[in-house]
């Protein structure tokens, strides 16, 4: 007689395997760990038309005519040990922030993508960089890169779908996003970012490990402001982002190998604007990753929500094999 | 390679909350280095319909410049265009060929068609229906890609009724093109604006017979100039919207709403002739169903097809802002064009009230016609309409009625009334 030293006899007695567990009965081998499976979620709205219903894909409904929301204009994405959330907030006429989680056998990761207010169809640049910058660090990751190395390739790929965002008669103000991207494995933090989405550090020693590309930004980390722009040293406004009109695709990267337990926190200027120092954002983050990411949108929902808003919270250390 | 066509829009998207009309004017540019290379070109058949009649001989000068401007065009007829020269009196004959077809130009073709013209004599009347009717037959027999017909007359329509002239207009709608020119005193303007416009074609008057060989030769020209045939202007709605109007408003004001062709519940084509290099202006005005502060609606794709193909795509949007500054801002496209269309409208009105003895109205129109001409920087116009009117103070529309006033000069001014300028170069804003 066949039996599982953990569950027993199977049910028929020919069977060669337990149902439970998956052991070979004739060797008494354990079944093999099996490999998380690589997933993504992203915020990307239905094709339904939110004026009128009909589905469609071009930019504009073909039947009432209303711009199509690329994003939704709340989401709320939840792989367990990586989660996020965006919210349009209370300003805003739609959702131009985008958001993208992921996870595979080594680790999670996550792009968050603020469209440009100012360029048309932003969403559509944020949806398409964050959806490529995912796809292209599960592609890099899985495929043996570092995540320094995936981290680059990842925000070209970002890039590239920004520029394809543009349609043929918007060389005036293309669609255009900031980006910002979170790579954990068991044992590193990695960050790359073009423009002002941040990613911060939430465990001991919090941080912000990202330098706003704004003249603001770069003269509070301690660095000269761009010579090429008229600055205006308190100008928040952006000198690097994600388009057709931006030829800007080199991420600046950084690493943390933190010491103990810890949150990767990646958010738009909707969060940070209302809560921005790291030691208030890990005090905030308590709870599983869903949860912070809810409280954290919930904070700047109450604060005013002037814009809108993207939250990705991501477990450090990521535990291979069993991250789910 | 073929025409490449532009196309820019120029608008306000931004309405008030409940806002409904949205207006742009979209201009449409058809260019390209080999537009007028013979090797591009589309065929073409050109049918010259010249009156005959017995007042084309007072003066003289008349049915010669007429018979030296027929053979001008002859001799710009590129080889292998179909032609066909037709004498225009109370009837229609054929003058070359001598039976009712057309002949491809050559040397040979063009030397026997120049002589036949040049035995022309004038006598007889005038019935411009019957010699439409003729070129309509002759073109049917064609299959060139460009019909087109130069129509000269000197005279008004007496020799058949407006409904009969009517008759063969419909007839011959979409059928061809057709440029008609007045020469002399007698022509009247509102008969030569109707088949320009339903042919999609010119209208114009010349003052002086010896203008007549370069009008024809320019004519002529731009027909074998056309690189494009049957280009339809195509314009998409949103559901729940109406269209207010759809204008041609450069060169000259045509009002295309009426012409729509229906393609689907959503979708309507206006018929635009043909196009060679040259660039037209557009004005829609679409009425949609407000939406919510901050939502973004598309109110009008507006494209350029013929024969299946899109050749220039452009959108006009609808956005709802509570920001007063941005939906109060008057595109000055639109208002620039707004105003040329009510220019030719109140010289057309103000010109009928003249003919009709109502001084008062006249001179309110025309008075208002002097003011638009003048802030739009209409100098042609302009200096038309003086001619009818003793100009007192241009700015405010301050006018008198000339008592003497030439009659060919009320319908130049009649005939050239839809003729446009766009809008000036921006100059620096003072202060």
């Amino acid at each position: 007689m066949r039996v599982c030293p953990e569950h027993g006899p199977p049910s028929e007695p020919e069977h060669r395997f337990c149902e439970v567990c998956g052991r070979n009965l004739v060797t008494g081998e354990a079944a093999p760990v099996m490999p998380v499976p690589t997933v993504s979620l992203s915020s990307r709205a239905g094709l339904a038309c939110t004026g009128c219903g009909d589905s469609g894909t071009e930019p504009y409904c073909d039947n009432c005519g209303r711009r199509r929301s690329v994003g939704r204009d709340h989401a709320e994405l939840d792989l367990s040990a990586v989660a996020a959330v965006t919210d349009r907030g209370r300003r805003r006429p739609r959702n131009e922030d985008a958001v993208v989680i992921g996870r595979y056998d080594g680790g999670l990761v996550s792009v968050v993508c603020d469209g440009v207010s100012t360029s048309t169809r932003s969403d559509a640049a944020s949806l398409s960089a964050a959806e490529a910058g995912v796809a292209a660090l599960l592609d890099a990751l899985t495929a043996g890169a570092d995540p320094a190395e995936a981290t680059a390739l990842a925000a070209h790929a970002a890039a590239k779908a920004a520029r394809a965002a543009a349609g043929p008669d918007e060389s005036d103000t293309p669609p255009s996003c900031t980006y910002v991207s979170g790579v954990v494995t068991p044992d590193a933090v990695t960050v790359g970012w073009i423009g002002d989405s941040r990613a911060y550090w939430l465990g001991a020693e919090p941080a912000c490990l990202t330098v706003d590309d704004s003249i603001a930004g770069q003269l509070a980390a301690g660095r000269p402001a761009p010579a090429t722009v008229d600055a205006d040293p308190t100008s928040r406004a952006l000198i690097r982002w994600l388009g057709a009109d931006s030829d800007d695709a080199e991420p600046q990267v950084v690493t943390l190998r933190p010491s103990g337990e810890g949150r990767l926190l990646l958010c738009s200027d909707g969060l940070h604007h209302y809560l921005s120092d790291p030691a208030e954002l890990t005090a905030a983050a308590t709870g599983s990753p869903i949860e912070v990411a809810r409280h954290l949108t919930t904070v700047a929902l109450e604060g005013g929500g002037h814009d809108n808003i993207a939250v990705a919270v991501l477990s450090f250390p990521a535990l291979g094999g069993s991250a789910a | 390679m073929t025409a490449q066509f532009t196309a820019e829009v120029d608008q306000n998207e931004y309405l008030p909350e409940g806002g409904r009309v949205v207006d742009a004017i979209v201009t449409v540019t058809a260019q390209g280095g080999d537009l007028r290379d013979a090797s591009t070109a589309l065929t073409a058949a050109q049918v010259i319909l010249v009156d005959t009649s017995g007042s084309m001989a007072m003066p003289g000068t008349k049915i010669a410049e007429a018979k030296k401007a027929t053979a001008v065009a002859i001799d710009t007829l590129r080889d292998g265009v179909a032609f066909a020269v037709v004498a225009g009196t109370a009837g229609a004959h054929m003058i070359y060929p001598g039976d009712t077809r057309m002949v491809p130009a050559n040397p040979q073709t063009r030397a026997e068609a120049k002589a036949a013209v040049s035995r022309l004599r004038a006598d007889g009347g005038t019935a411009i229906g019957r010699w439409l009717d003729l070129a309509n037959y002759l073109f049917a027999g064609q299959q060139a890609e460009v019909k087109h017909a130069i129509l000269l007359t000197d005279g008004q329509n007496q020799h058949e009724t407006p409904a009969e002239l009517q008759r063969v207009l419909d007839a011959c709608e979409g059928k061809f093109i057709c440029d008609s020119r007045g020469v002399g005193t007698d022509w009247v303007a509102t008969e030569l604006r109707k088949v320009a416009s339903t042919l999609l074609g010119t209208a114009d008057g010349l003052e002086d017979p010896s203008e007549l060989p370069a009008a024809f030769r320019s004519m002529t020209e731009a027909a074998m100039g056309k690189s494009v045939a049957d280009v339809s202007l195509r314009v998409w709605t949103p559901a729940g919207s109406k269209i207010r109007f759809v204008k041609q408003v450069f060169p000259q004001v045509e009002e295309l709403t009426g012409r729509k062709v229906e393609v689907s519940a959503r979708i309507g084509d206006y018929p635009t002739g043909a196009w060679g290099a040259e660039s037209r202006d557009y004005h829609i005005s679409v009425e949609v169903e407000p939406d919510t502060i901050g939502e973004e609606v598309l109110a009008a794709r507006f494209s350029l097809v013929s024969g299946g193909s899109v050749l220039t795509e452009k959108l006009v949007l609808a956005r709802w802002t509570d920001d007063t500054a941005l939906s109060t801002k008057i595109n000055p496209q639109v208002a620039h064009y707004t105003g040329q269309a009510e220019l030719a409208s109140v010289i057309q009105e103000g010109l009928k009230a003249r003919d009709e003895g109502d001084a008062e109205t006249a001179t309110a129109k025309l008075g208002r016609a002097v003011q638009l001409a003048n802030e739009s920087g209409h100098e042609g116009t302009a200096k038309l309409l003086a001619r009818v009117v003793d100009v007192v103070d241009a700015p405010t529309g301050t006018v008198r009625l000339k008592k003497q006033v030439a009659g060919v000069d009320a319908e130049l001014t009649n005939v050239r009334s839809t003729k446009t300028v766009r809008v000036k170069k921006k100059q620096p804003e003072e202060g």
